[in-house]
């Protein structure tokens, strides 16, 4: 009995201190926001799908050289889309790691062109909407991890060539359900057709190992226990298993190498992480000025060292890793016309029964 | 506080304005929602139509189904080997059983998943052992829809251990004990008196568990088996939130099929009855003692012990590389909002329960369970519906009280884990009978005080278990947290879940992953002592 | 001898329940165990059936050990009915099922049917338990247990939560069942008027200790202690001499008490005297004045604590 008196009073004790406890926090936020706008450094709002650490150093590094606050929102891209369209008066900038949530974000009208020359000048044509709504931070290749022992990578050249019968049952790759595969395959039928995309998906389809699951990285460790020969992977899973505290997955990274297919034609398959400024920013400025940040040399060397992505700003050098993977060739295809497939690409991976 | 609570007295009008409230908070965002499914879709809609419509159904109801019966074996057996019989262990067994609840969904899916694959544990220390090619020979693909029932069910089987533990040791023990006065061995008590007198507990429980399964996401969303759930979150990628929200309604109806089912397998009766000694347990010796201790054991083990320590070791590995900044004001975040919404959401549903009890001639029962349909959707899409009535409260008083806020957050639980709550305390009263009618009536006609001092103390274990329920169930949300929370607010969930997403492993989510479980846990140790006998 | 207790003690913690309680009773007898909430009586009940196990002691049922310090015969092994004192009824059962659940072999039928006719449930026999009434719930608990063809059958306060109005006719009934059944029993309870109503001898319990055990005439007539006595009504102490209120005449005598209040209850006035400034009782026929002086004799002395 007392014990139950003593529930109730320690949760009537608790909510009290629970809404002090909130009232205190926006205490300390909102008059330090007026305060600093006051000041006229001010603040700015990032919602990002970016979930890495790097990202987090990035804005500390940001806040310190400009004093301008950031505040930043983690989730999935499709959650703060709706977020900012119902809520839209906070929101600076939006930040995701592909392309087709970019262009989804464009056509529900949450983002504005971008208005600076030094964005416009740094990022090359074709990792940029084509009206500047939104502009690529970071390269993503979509290759294929070979097997060192079992492939000649002179019989592994394109895309095309997965569907080659000679791969039956040698081919690792995740969910149609994520969005690289799905750009991937918007890439495939914005350099042939839908029909033919159809039938290239099929071709894959019938060479799986195993129907699809788990993520890049378990694709590489398929192949590397000889279970398959092929991955389908970003290059920066990789990365990431090159430099794994687990020596087994080191050796696991150690036993593929890497293609870049389509290297004689159009060029390996790239996807952007991006961002874009909202509609309704209400610190456009510092919106502008954050972007222009992470498009600066020092940023861009950040991503590539930390997270092994490529620099989407020509003439940064990538780091030791990515340039040990060799140059190469990448397909010139705008990036938005993969946004604006993304929808077709899904219906041709319906229809191709790939899981 | 004490002259407070003298002077409190419900009115029937009182009663019905708490109930319509409370409907209102629920109800709004979820109607919010729902009420896009009838706005024109774009084209997953038939792309879902003409190619998952009949898998993700299938899927669902085979997963929750096969979740279910497994957690029924998990749960139910130690419950009954735990509170009839004293074996080695049992104290802490008993326990240790309940510990799997903190443990996110997502992260055991990744746990075991690393254990088992190529560069995991097991294949590491077989090769290290027998050679690489007994270490082929034996490798086990993990990723497999088999392997994913037990492990959700390693999860959720404490849903129906807990409730089955009230239901042996307190709510039916002088049945059992007339059942063995008249000559029953303990095997046929428990066909004969415990698993049937269990029944209303078992099925709440069970629903829970076939909700959550329902609802799941990280851990077959990474399998990657086609639901309902993860159906709702591609059609919602793909742009098209309508198809989702379609999607999420199609959940909602199974939900609801199951609530029937469970209503109608509980059956109409009335079980009635009053504790004050404790039964006696019986010692196993040698063989069966072991044979129960096992049991038991096996099932900590391998629900929580070697996840547990894998990610301990894990931890000793990826300190170095995750930033720790922050890390006690996480955890000060995450037991702080998990207490307090905890201890708010079991209040309210005790008002909501006792509300309907109240207004039963007008159908209040009825009304109050509409208040639990926020159990039934995915979080994410519950958190739309929760933005747009915030967005409107927030620009209509000019603030930002709601969205974006502590506040907002508990509230977004609130509609969300009712149904956690209610369960436990309306089984509680059930098996009352009558009481619930005196409690009640006694609200309108005497002072709360009478209630904490009559009634409460009867419902002390299902108002402690309701508790901790909520709080391991809020203390590991994610969706809703995620999109709802202030700026820069992190909780040990959403840090270990940003590692798990980042790397897809929950080798760098391992840090969090302990602390958080070990959070989960201290509910558990301290109010398990206020219904121990 | 159907049972025979020896020295049973149990405690719980460091609070003694039981000390060393022994008694033993023969085939057909009714004993009530009657005490004080608290005085271990129902402690004692759940060791005489094996729902509890004693710290020391033994208990033998026809000649059988069931509990000493190596042996210990479970309660399912027991041939003892037990009715509890909140009947205990399975829920989810009619009436039928839970008079036939402990029954076994062929007869189950008839068996049930003897003991419906017994504990005259006849109509009732489908009904679930939450659908009858208190007195009916408890015919059912008690055909249950004698079902099973007890050697012994054991209630644990089988009137405490009946309505008064009810309780003399179910008190009857309960004997008659009892006595058609031919079964030894022990009855818990803590009203002397259940117990003066069923039992052929009473066993006091006070504080875990068995003060007294004998016919309600023995304890009424020789209490073993003033507790003893004091179960039956007031004691009075008049100059050094235990009385007991119906042994006060009143009206005539020659010592003098002044009437300080007076109340009527069953047939007679109870008067509450001022003598010598302590407070008496006395019972008599006719109503006095407040305040008037009353002479009175006493009728007969109480001698506790002799033989």
């Amino acid at each position: 009995m007392k014990y139950t008196f003593g529930i109730f009073c320690m949760a009537l004790f608790l909510s009290s201190c629970g809404s002090n406890t909130t009232e205190n926090s926006e205490e300390t936020t909102a008059p330090l926001n007026q305060e600093e706008a006051t000041n006229d450094v001010g603040i700015v709002t990032v919602y990002s799908h970016r979930h890495y650490d790097v990202d987090k150093k990035i804005f500390t590094d940001f806040e310190e050289k400009t004093g301008i606050k950031v505040m930043v929102k983690e989730d999935k891209a499709s959650k703060l889309i709706e977020l900012i369209a119902q809520k839209g008066d906070d929101a600076d900038v939006l930040i995701t790691v592909d392309v087709a949530r970019l262009e989804q974000a464009r056509e529900k009208g949450i983002l504005q062109p971008i208005e600076s020359e030094v964005i416009t000048g740094r990022v090359p044509d074709k990792f940029r909407g084509s009206e500047n709504h939104w502009i690529g931070l970071t390269k993503r290749y979509r290759v294929l991890a070979y097997s060192k022992e079992r492939v000649d990578p002179e019989e592994l050249t394109t895309y095309e060539d997965l569907t080659d019968e000679k791969w039956m049952g040698k081919i690792a790759v995740r969910s149609s359900d994520n969005t690289y595969n799905q750009s991937l395959m918007a890439s495939i039928i914005a350099n042939s057709n839908q029909d033919e995309a159809t039938k290239w998906a099929k071709g894959v389809v019938s060479n799986f190992c195993r129907s699809p699951k788990g993520n890049d990285r378990d694709q590489v460790k398929e192949v590397a226990a000889g279970r398959a020969d092929i991955a389908i992977i970003n290059t920066y899973y990789l990365g990431k298993l090159l430099n794994s505290e687990n020596q087994a997955e080191v050796d696991a990274g150690n036993a593929v190498g890497l293609v870049f297919p389509n290297y004689e034609d159009r060029g390996a398959h790239v996807n952007i992480s991006g961002a874009g400024v909202c509609t309704n920013a209400p610190n456009k400025e510092n919106a502008v000025k954050l972007i222009e940040y992470l498009l600066s040399d020092e940023v861009q060397a950040m991503y590539s060292a930390a997270n092994y992505e490529y620099p989407v700003v020509e003439g940064v050098e990538s780091s030791e890793l990515l340039q040990s993977w060799g140059t190469f060739k990448e397909d010139d295809l705008p990036l938005e016309e993969i946004g604006k497939l993304n929808s077709t690409a899904i219906a041709v991976f319906a229809a191709s029964g790939w899981e | 506080m004490l002259h407070f609570t003298k002077r409190i007295k419900f009115s029937r009008k009182g009663w019905l304005l708490t109930l319509l409230f409370l409907l209102a908070v629920v109800l709004i965002p979820v109607f919010t929602i729902l009420l896009r499914a009838f706005e024109p879709s774009g084209n997953s809609w038939n792309l879902i139509t003409e190619f998952f419509l009949s898998r993700y159904i299938w899927n669902s109801l085979g997963l929750s189904l096969g979740v279910g019966s497994l957690c029924l074996i998990f749960g139910v057996l130690p419950a009954w080997l735990v509170s009839n019989f004293d074996f080695p262990g049992r104290k802490w067994l008993k326990l240790g059983l309940l510990f799997p609840l903190s443990i996110p969904t997502y992260i055991m899916a990744y746990t075991y998943t690393g254990i088992f694959d190529s560069t995991g544990t097991v294949q590491h220390y077989v090769a290290a052992w027998f050679g690489q090619a007994t270490a082929n020979a034996m490798y086990f693909d993990s990723m497999n829809p088999y392997f994913l029932t037990v492990l959700l069910a390693f999860c959720l089987y404490p849903y129906v251990y807990s409730a089955c533990l009230i239901s042996f040791s307190s709510g039916s023990s002088r049945q059992l004990e007339a059942a063995s006065s008249l000559g029953s061995t303990a095997m046929s008590r428990f066909f004969r008196v415990g698993l049937p007198l269990a029944k209303p507990a078992l099925f709440t429980g069970l629903f829970l568990v076939i909700m959550e399964v329902l609802n799941e996401y990280g851990a077959v969303q990474y399998f990657n088996i086609k639901t309902l759930t993860t159906g709702i979150f591609t059609a919602w990628e793909n742009g098209d939130l309508n198809s989702a929200v379609r999607v999420a309604l199609i959940l909602l109806m199974i939900a609801m099929l199951f609530l029937l089912l469970s209503k109608w397998l509980k059956g109409k009766q009335k079980i009635t009855t009053s504790t004050k000694t404790p039964i006696l347990r019986r010692k196993l010796s040698g063989s069966k003692g072991i044979l129960a201790m096992t049991f038991c054991f096996s099932l900590f083990l391998f629900s929580f012990f070697i996840p547990f320590i894998q990610l301990l070791a894990w931890s000793t590995i990826a300190y170095k590389g995750v930033v720790l900044d922050g890390f006690a004001s996480m955890a000060g975040n995450t037991f702080l909002v998990s207490v307090v919404a905890a201890v708010i959401i079991t209040m309210v549903a005790f008002l909501l329960l006792f509300a309907g009890n109240l207004l039963q001639s007008i159908g209040g029962r009825k009304l109050a369970a509409l208040g639990l349909l926020g159990y039934s959707i995915p979080g994410a899409i519950i958190a739309v519906g929760i933005i747009i009535p915030f967005v409107f409260l927030d620009t209509t008083f000019g603030s930002d009280v709601l969205l974006g806020s502590v506040t907002g957050l508990v509230i977004a639980y609130l509609i969300r884990f009712l149904s956690v709550s209610y369960g436990p305390l309306k089984g509680a009263f059930e098996r009352q009978g009558s009481r619930l009618d005196d409690a009640s009536l006694s609200l309108q006609s005497r002072p709360v005080k009478t209630l904490f001092k009559v009634h409460l103390p009867i419902l002390k274990p299902a108002f402690v278990m309701a508790v901790i329920l909520v709080f391991v169930d809020v203390m590991k949300e994610l969706p809703m947290t995620l999109i709802l929370r202030p700026m820069n607010y992190d909780t040990l969930a959403t840090e270990a879940y940003r590692y798990a997403q980042t790397n897809e492993s929950a080798v760098q989510a391992a840090p969090f992953s302990i602390l958080l479980i070990l959070i989960g846990i201290i509910p558990i140790l301290v109010l398990s002592k206020l219904i121990k006998r | 001898m159907i049972l025979d207790i020896r020295h049973i003690s149990k405690s719980f913690g460091t609070v003694a329940a039981l000390s060393a309680v022994g008694f033993s009773m023969s085939d057909g007898e009714t004993i009530a165990l009657l005490g004080e909430s608290g005085s271990g009586k129902s402690t004692l009940l759940r060791i005489i059936c094996g729902l509890e196990i004693p710290d020391s002691g033994e208990v033998f049922l026809d000649g059988i050990k069931y509990n000493d310090d190596q042996v210990f015969v479970r309660p399912e092994h027991r041939n003892i009915g037990l009715v509890f004192q909140d009947n205990a009824l399975f829920p989810h059962l009619s009436v039928v099922k839970n008079i036939g659940f402990g029954i076994k072999g062929s007869n189950k039928k008839d068996a049930i049917q003897q003991m419906v006719q017994i504990t005259r449930l006849e109509g009732l026999e489908n009904r679930l338990p939450h659908e009858l009434s208190g007195g009916q719930q408890q015919r059912v608990a008690i055909g249950r247990a004698l079902a099973t063809q007890p050697q012994l059958l054991l209630m644990d306060e089988p009137f405490s939560t009946l309505d008064h109005s009810l309780k003399n006719e179910i008190r009857s009934e309960v004997r008659r069942i009892i006595h058609a059944s031919g079964k030894p029993c022990i009855l818990v309870t803590h009203q002397i008027d259940d117990a003066t109503a069923l039992a052929d001898r009473i066993a006091v319990l006070e504080k875990g200790k068995l003060v007294q055990i004998g016919s309600s005439e023995e304890l009424y007539e020789t209490p073993s202690s003033l507790y003893v006595a004091r179960l039956f009504g007031t004691v009075n102490e008049i100059d050094g001499k235990l009385v007991r209120a119906e042994h006060i005449e009143v009206g005539t005598g020659e010592k003098i008490a002044s009437l300080e209040m007076q109340y009527f209850e069953t047939g007679n006035y109870v008067l509450q005297l001022n003598y010598k400034g302590k407070l008496l009782q006395a019972l008599s026929q006719n109503p006095f004045t407040v305040g008037e002086q009353i002479p009175f004799t006493i009728t007969k002395e109480l001698l506790v604590g002799v033989k």
